[in-house]
């Protein structure tokens, strides 16, 4: 028998847009909801990118306010892992 | 932003002597005091970095710990780093007990100097080997060398 898995693939740009950018807590939060899903995420900025379910791995981006970043989530709940970063970031993780 | 330029040498403890996150903090605090001179008031820098580990701990796994706050009468951006050989129990995200501490201490405006002490903080703890060497060496200068190293390889890679 044939076990047909359907590899979703997902991605999104989003500018950050809270005052501090991707720093600590944040970092924590994006890592924490990614560690939630299966799918393997990616996040770039400009030609770097970095494993959305480490947190040292975001901070290296050293991401501002004003960033342009790239959401890529590979695996069956891409679709739900890339919307829930996106609802994230879109809320400025909770800051100003 | 270099590691060395706001992690002296002077702000640098090679054994802490404090066993729990609060003393930690306290001692870190007051090595960032002495080694820069700044006017600021450890007692309220200390609030803040406990303030901020409510929220959320500061240890992100791995034995490493990032805590920091803004501070007045901080002007730029200004760190300390430590080490413990007993290990603190930091609440970090995985569990395991902190061993490594960087602590960065940031003025009330100035959000990109802060994010780049950052970044410079976790390129250098993703550079091979050099948590492992920071474990392994036991004096002030060979410490501080490290930090230099790490500083002439990210610039050298990020150039």
């Amino acid at each position: 028998m044939l076990i047909w898995t359907k590899i979703m693939l997902e991605e999104c740009n989003i500018q950050i847009t809270n005052k501090l950018g991707l720093h600590v807590r944040p970092a924590a939060q994006l890592a924490e909801i990614a560690a939630k899903y299966q799918s393997q995420i990616t996040i770039t900025q400009n030609s770097k990118s970095v494993n959305g379910k480490s947190i040292i791995e975001l901070l290296t981006l050293g991401a501002g306010q004003g960033t342009l970043l790239s959401i890529k989530g590979e695996g069956d709940d891409a679709l739900k892992a890339v919307a829930e970063i996106k609802q994230l970031i879109t809320n400025k993780f909770g800051e100003e | 932003m270099k590691l060395s330029d706001f992690i002296i040498k002077t702000a640098i403890v090679k054994n802490l002597k404090a066993v729990n996150k609060t003393n930690v903090l306290e001692e870190l605090v007051s090595t960032v005091k002495k080694a820069y001179r700044l006017d600021f008031k450890p007692g309220e820098a200390v609030d803040g970095l406990l303030k901020r580990e409510k929220i959320g701990s500061t240890g992100i796994g791995h034995g490493i710990a990032i805590p920091h706050a803004k501070v007045k009468g901080v002007t730029s951006v200004v760190g300390a780093f430590g080490r413990s050989e007993t290990g603190i129990d930091f609440n970090a995200l995985d569990g395991a007990p902190v061993n490594l501490i960087f602590l960065i201490l940031a003025p009330l405006n100035g959000p990109e100097e802060y994010l780049q002490s950052l970044q410079r903080v976790s390129q250098a703890i993703k550079q091979p080997n050099f948590c492992k060497f920071l474990r392994t060496t036991h004096e002030i200068k060979g410490l501080f060398e490290l930090f230099q190293e790490v500083d002439a390889d990210l610039d050298k890679n990020h150039a």
